[in-house]
């Protein structure tokens, strides 16, 4: 475990923190703008009623003064010559003049808020279209950058809690990783250099795993020798009825995935892995498809370790994981370890021909258990096993 | 000061923050996931703030000349 990565978990942690409160402010703060804008246009609405009330007052008051001045202007009397003599009418003239005045007024506001009242409008209309921008990121996209970050933080803590040291994938490619370890045989398996002792080591160690699957040997056991290999370490993971059978990392490289089958007469050499409706087992593709189930809650495959496992597939890319496939044949008790390293669909052959007795024999020296020496079922040959460590159909 | 000029304060203030925290993480992630992260999320994110920001201050600026005009 680097402090790199403590680090790294530290502040993603606080920048997440920082993008769910500012997710909360910008909320509100959208929340409080829209209030503001509710309450002007409100505010504007009932003064456009009441100057429009105003206007129809003043009209009317207008037209009371038209009539009194009309009323006025007909009480005249004519003379001997037979001439109309109009009453001054001074008072309704003046009557008139003031309302006409007055309703102009009132016209006049009127107009002024239908004027504003299209501005702020408008100018909400464009504040409305970055708000709507905004909001839209921050409830469907702002989720999903949290679980981007939620994801990149358990990636780490899984390394944490896996004590590995290299982080290589955090700043180096898998596939530019150095140094003689298993690893590198994986990434580099067709030049065939320091082969044999990672091919035994995987032997050995899945020579263990044949044993368990007998129930001849714990987990303990498993683990034991896991550790002992240079270069190797298991993955915390459940194993689900579907998937991945096991899941080990190397420095330099992650996540390496293991499949392993037993065949009988018809397994010969070259391997073929078996076909399942996500490609063949193996392949990035399939790895893929494990991994969305494994980080499906509403998936067999899934539970909290193994969501984790499918959180480091996604960070990598199921593409730069490699693949070991463990074949035995049953009828010779011959095992074989086949890669199919990072960046490629072709599996090449890592070490074939090996005893799986010899093997077997390694493993039970490498670390006994008290239940293995009593195991009813130790004796029982590899011609029994078949079946027992996932078929092709798997998956 | 208007619940407009509030809310334009507070955007500003808390955006700010949120920008200096992404500067600080930065510094300590450096990884290609980061840059996935930035081109997916962040980048879209940066310029959403201050647009807002800007339409929120013209408004509130409407709405103000509003306040003194409208009788």
């Amino acid at each position: 475990m680097s402090s790199a990565h403590v680090l790294s978990i530290q502040a993603l942690e606080e920048f997440k923190g920082h993008l769910t409160r500012f997710d909360a402010q910008a909320q509100e703060i959208l929340n409080a703008a829209e209030i503001e804008i509710r309450r002007t246009l409100d505010w504007l609405q009932e003064r456009l009623n009441y100057w429009r009330n105003e206007v129809r007052r003043r009209q009317e008051i207008l037209a009371q003064a038209e009539r009194a001045l009309s009323a006025c202007r007909a009480s005249g009397w004519y003379d001997k010559n037979g001439y109309y003599h109009e009453p001054p009418c001074t008072a309704q003239w003046e009557a008139v003049r003031r309302a006409r005045t007055y309703l102009a007024e009132a016209e006049a506001e009127l107009r002024t808020v239908q004027e504003w009242t299209r501005l702020v409008e408008r100018q909400a209309d464009e504040y409305h279209r970055q708000a709507q921008r905004l909001k839209a990121w921050l409830d469907g996209e702002l989720p999903k950058a949290n679980a981007f970050l939620e994801r990149k933080i358990t990636t780490l803590q899984s390394y944490v809690a896996m004590g590995i040291s290299s982080g290589g994938y955090v700043t180096t490619p898998p596939v530019q990783a150095a140094g003689e370890t298993f690893a590198t045989a994986v990434g580099l398996a067709a030049l065939g250099v320091g082969l044999t002792a990672a091919a035994i080591a995987v032997t050995h160690w899945l020579a263990t795993d044949v044993r368990h699957a007998l129930g001849a040997v714990g987990e303990e056991l498993s683990a034991r020798l896991v550790r002992e290999q240079p270069g190797f370490q298991e993955l915390p993971f459940d194993q689900p009825k579907h998937g991945f059978d096991r899941v080990f990392t190397a420095p330099g490289l992650p996540l390496i995935v293991l499949e392993s089958k037993v065949v009988g007469a018809h397994g010969r050499a070259p391997f073929h892995p078996g076909q399942t409706r996500h490609g063949e087992q193996g392949s990035p593709e399939w790895i893929a498809a494990q991994a969305e189930k494994m980080g499906d809650p509403t998936s067999a495959q899934w539970s909290p370790t193994n969501e984790r496992i499918a959180a480091l597939v996604k960070e990598l890319g199921p593409e730069n994981i490699p693949a070991v496939a463990m074949v035995i044949q049953s009828e010779t008790g011959l095992a074989g370890v086949y890669v199919r390293p990072s960046g490629s669909d072709a599996w090449q052959p890592l070490r074939e021909g090996v005893s799986l007795a010899e093997a077997l024999a390694g493993a039970s020296g490498a670390g006994s258990h008290p239940e293995a020496a009593g195991s009813p079922e130790r004796d029982r040959g590899p011609e029994s096993i078949e079946g027992m460590m996932g078929s092709p159909e798997r998956g | 000061m208007s619940n407009l000029n509030t809310a334009i304060s507070q955007l500003e203030t808390e955006w700010k923050a949120l920008a200096l925290r992404w500067e600080e993480t930065k510094k300590v992630w450096t990884d290609l996931v980061r840059r996935d992260f930035e081109k997916e999320y962040w980048e879209v994110l940066v310029p959403q703030p201050p647009a807002v920001q800007r339409e929120m201050e013209r408004l509130a600026q409407v709405i103000a000349e509003a306040r003194r005009s409208v009788k």
